[in-house]
């Protein structure tokens, strides 16, 4: 995935190396909810709690105009409000290979 | 507070309270508000929110519907006044599509959804604090002005250091038509009391620092505060509330102290009748014929 810094930082009106520190903020916040959220497939539940972690995850990656991570959250949170393992579990495997690819680039 | 007093509060910035778990969004939100004169403040759950709501009294809240410990709504009730009011100005903020339809039939300042225009979040949050600024101002004009002077109901002392049920019991006086002052510890009161004297005092059962029926007992045996009408609250499910009536009628200070009025409810709308019954029993018996009048 590739973070569309310019895009991004003109629309929130930030400079560059403030707009990284809130891309790290993200990306501390967000690996211990998919790590939670791992932990949740695992056991097959609580559903509802998985949507949430998606639902964090669409509001915050959307904040930051990170829009890969964004759309890949609203699938998880649309999924884990349908009780859909299956799709939960695919999107907690793109999130994750996304957050890893967006800690390379800040 | 004056004019004068309000423009100098003014010079700070507005105060702006974010309650969002989201660390980025807060850090975002803080460096633009900061940019513009703002002071910001920031709690990650509703329960860290609500204490900094009390203590700090913020100007504006932007509220995160979906957040850890007191989820947005539960934060948003425990901020409304028995008028339906909120203490503090609220704009919610939230990527649940449907918490403007939740939220149609309560008064907050605005809705935004996530992710989150900034610039128009800015010009909101603007746009809010002005209008506060000026029904303030206007509020202040009026109490200044001999002319426009607002008349009141009568002085009610509220001696709570609970902050929530402070502030809404407060509230809900001022709305009714009474002059409000506060106390948050009962040290001050034998002083404050004898130069203002109020019409009911409203006192804590359990305050920190003295027991509530101590402090009745001895605005009860000062001269100038003997005939104070007082109203001693506890919540309903105080279960302490046995042993300290024990404990007052063992130090013989029930007898003495008047305790008429014992209310086992901080609900507002509870105490605020009970005041105007024991100020109406006052009226009728010519005990003071001064209740009420007007600020100056």
């Amino acid at each position: 995935m590739k973070l569309d810094k310019q895009r991004a930082m003109a629309e929130l009106d930030v400079p560059e190396d403030f707009y990284l520190e809130l891309v790290r903020d993200f990306l501390g916040q967000a690996d211990a909810a998919v790590k939670r959220l791992g932990e949740l497939a695992a056991a097959g539940g609580p559903f509802e709690e998985m949507a949430k972690i998606g639902h964090f995850l669409k509001g915050s990656a959307g904040n930051l105009r990170i829009q890969e991570i964004y759309e890949m959250a609203i699938e998880l949170e649309r999924a884990g409000l349908q009780g859909d393992r299956s799709v939960v579990v695919q999107k907690l495997g793109e999130i994750r290979g996304a957050l890893a690819e967006l800690h390379t680039q800040v | 507070m004056g004019e004068k007093e309000l423009a100098g509060a003014r010079q700070g910035g507005a105060k702006v309270l974010i309650v969002d778990d989201d660390v980025a969004l807060v850090r975002l939100l803080s460096f633009h508000l900061e940019k513009d004169g703002y002071t910001v403040l920031s709690a990650g759950d509703g329960d860290e929110g609500l204490r900094l709501a009390s203590e700090e009294r913020p100007d504006l809240i932007l509220l995160d519907m979906n957040m850890p410990k007191l989820r947005g709504m539960g934060f948003y009730s425990r901020l409304r006044s028995p008028g339906g009011k909120t203490l503090f100005p609220i704009f919610v903020l939230t990527a649940q599509e449907e918490s403007q339809h939740v939220f149609s039939d309560f008064p907050v300042e605005g809705f935004m959804k996530k992710p989150c225009d900034v610039s128009r979040l800015l010009s909101e949050v603007k746009r809010i604090v002005r209008a506060k600024e000026m029904e303030v101002r206007k509020a202040a004009s009026a109490l200044g002005s001999g002319r426009k002077a607002r008349s009141y109901r009568g002085r009610i002392l509220i001696v709570d250091d609970e902050p929530v049920s402070a502030n809404a019991l407060a509230l809900a006086f001022w709305e009714a038509g009474y002059l409000v002052q506060m106390l948050a510890a009962g040290r001050y009161i034998l002083n404050w009391a004898a130069g203002s004297l109020p019409d009911v005092v409203l006192v804590r059962l359990s305050l920190y620092d003295y027991p509530g029926y101590e402090l009745i007992y001895k605005l009860h045996r000062m001269p100038e505060t003997k005939n104070v009408q007082c109203i001693l609250f506890t919540e309903e499910n105080d279960l302490s509330l046995r042993y300290r009536f024990a404990k007052a009628a063992e130090e013989g200070v029930l007898e003495g102290g008047g305790l008429r009025q014992i209310v086992k409810s901080s609900e507002p709308a509870v105490l605020l009748k009970r005041a105007e019954s024991l100020l109406e029993a006052a009226r009728a018996v010519g005990k003071d014929a001064n209740v009420g009048g007007t600020a100056a």
